[in-house]
């Protein structure tokens, strides 16, 4: 029954299934991005979760979590609840760590993680969680989307999917952080809102996610560069690497110090 | 209690390339990988993962020349190992590599220089951990000396850090 139900996945390579079962990934956020990356992890065959968001769903989730329900929102189910249910569905024999609070807040089961996706919805988040990635020596996968109006314009909707391998360029080499956007958020505090999502651009990112993680796992593909930085454009429906990378030749990143590893150090001065 | 090693796979193909030179009269190369630590309290479970971040070559004019065994390094190599662990208040890794494809383990000689060399490291640097790292065409072994313990311990899990992940399983 294994062999059939993976068996449209055997090109990954010969001991692809076991490196993908043995594999402990992590998804911080699980909104519209997460639980589709979450339901593409299940599918494929992973074994292997931890699963952190503070939340419960509300009824303006709806039009994009993927697997949540009507009565969810009626019950109040914590949004871990539902992405528990999702795997499960597939992976009966999953082992799942979830927890209801900020990441931050649990990062000792974080820490073992061999691949982190983040689907958050601020570049605060994002900053921090690529701090701990970059600690801990774990390749993060982030994904986002938004939507925008510039004066009378159209609507735009743009999303990025970043792999930040460490040892290589950082969000902040990339210039999608910078300290001016973490100071203009954090300026923004309390007033952000919620922002406009959709599922359909969830998906493309998530789908993309997933497949970098894949390929990082297994090596299946030939596509063998550790930085990724896609941009994708929503009213044009095109995904392709971000301009910036042009850019970037002979770039060495100077934010995360090799020796700047594992738990930090306090000495007494 | 389990214990995961980690490097970028930068750091790994700097010192195979490195310990691949050769010598002019040692049968092998060895250099020291630096190494910071992290507990990982997860429930009940207390493991600990290790992270190599740095590595130095020995330099050729300090090793000695002994046919009897691959390599054998002096007084001032191992010295320059422990001013660095005690002035930067990491671990320290004995590395060299057993160029051969097959599952890696100590040879008798590594077992007779290790465990001394280890507790040298320890006493410059007793808060951090310290041991030896093995590399092989497609194996790597490692043993670590914990801070608070004493002797040796097989790391059940090694990460290579890159494109693709590798990951080395005992």
């Amino acid at each position: 029954m294994k062999d059939e139900r993976y068996s449209r996945q055997s090109f990954l390579g010969k001991n692809s299934q076991a490196i993908i079962e043995s594999a402990v990934v992590g998804i911080v956020g699980l909104g519209g991005g997460g639980t589709h990356i979450i339901q593409q992890l299940a599918h494929i065959g992973f074994q292997n979760y931890i699963i952190i968001d503070p939340q419960k769903i509300d009824g303006s989730n709806l039009n994009r979590m993927v697997g949540a329900k009507q009565a969810d929102v009626e019950n109040k189910l914590a949004k871990t609840e539902i992405a528990e249910r999702v795997i499960k569905d597939l992976q009966p024999n999953a082992n799942i760590k979830s927890f209801i609070s900020k990441w931050q807040d649990n990062v000792g089961s974080l820490k073992k993680c061999d691949i982190l996706f983040g689907c958050v919805d601020s570049f605060k988040e994002r900053h921090e969680l690529e701090i701990f990635s970059r600690r801990f020596l774990i390749p993060y996968i982030d994904i986002g989307m938004d939507v925008f109006k510039v004066k009378s314009e159209p609507f735009r909707m743009v999303g990025q999917i970043i792999l930040s391998m460490p040892g290589d360029l950082c969000m902040h080499c990339l210039g999608f952080l910078d300290s001016e956007k973490l100071t203009r958020e954090a300026n923004k505090y309390g007033k952000a809102g919620g922002r406009p999502q959709v599922v359909w651009s969830n998906g493309i990112l998530a789908s993309t996610a997933v497949g970098i993680a894949v390929n990082l796992l297994t090596g299946w593909s030939d596509f063998r560069k550790t930085l990724v930085y896609l941009s994708y454009d929503g009213n044009s429906l095109k995904l392709e690497n971000h301009k910036r990378l042009d850019y970037l030749d002979s770039l060495v990143c100077s934010h995360f110090p090799k020796a700047q590893v594992g738990d930090p150090i306090f000495k007494s001065v | 209690m389990n214990t995961h090693l980690k490097l970028t796979k930068n750091l790994y193909d700097h010192m195979v390339e490195d310990l691949e030179r050769p010598h002019d009269f040692a049968f092998e190369r060895v250099g020291f990988v630096y190494a910071k630590m992290a507990k990982v309290k997860d429930g009940s479970d207390q493991d600990f993962m290790v992270f190599l971040h740095d590595y130095e070559p020995v330099d050729d004019e300090n090793y000695i020349k002994d046919g009897s065994v691959g390599a054998k390094i002096n007084s001032t190599a191992i010295r320059k190992s422990l001013q660095r662990v005690l002035k930067n208040n990491e671990g320290c890794f004995h590395v060299h590599m057993h160029p051969f494809r097959s599952k890696l383990g100590l040879s008798l000689t590594d077992k007779k220089g290790i465990l001394p060399l280890v507790k040298s490291f320890k006493s410059a640097g007793p808060d951090c951990c310290h041991g030896v790292l093995l590399l092989g065409i497609d194996d790597i072994l490692s043993y670590v000396s914990l801070p608070e313990s004493e002797g040796l311990v097989a790391v059940s899990k090694i990460s290579v850090i890159g494109y693709p992940m590798k990951t080395y399983e005992r």
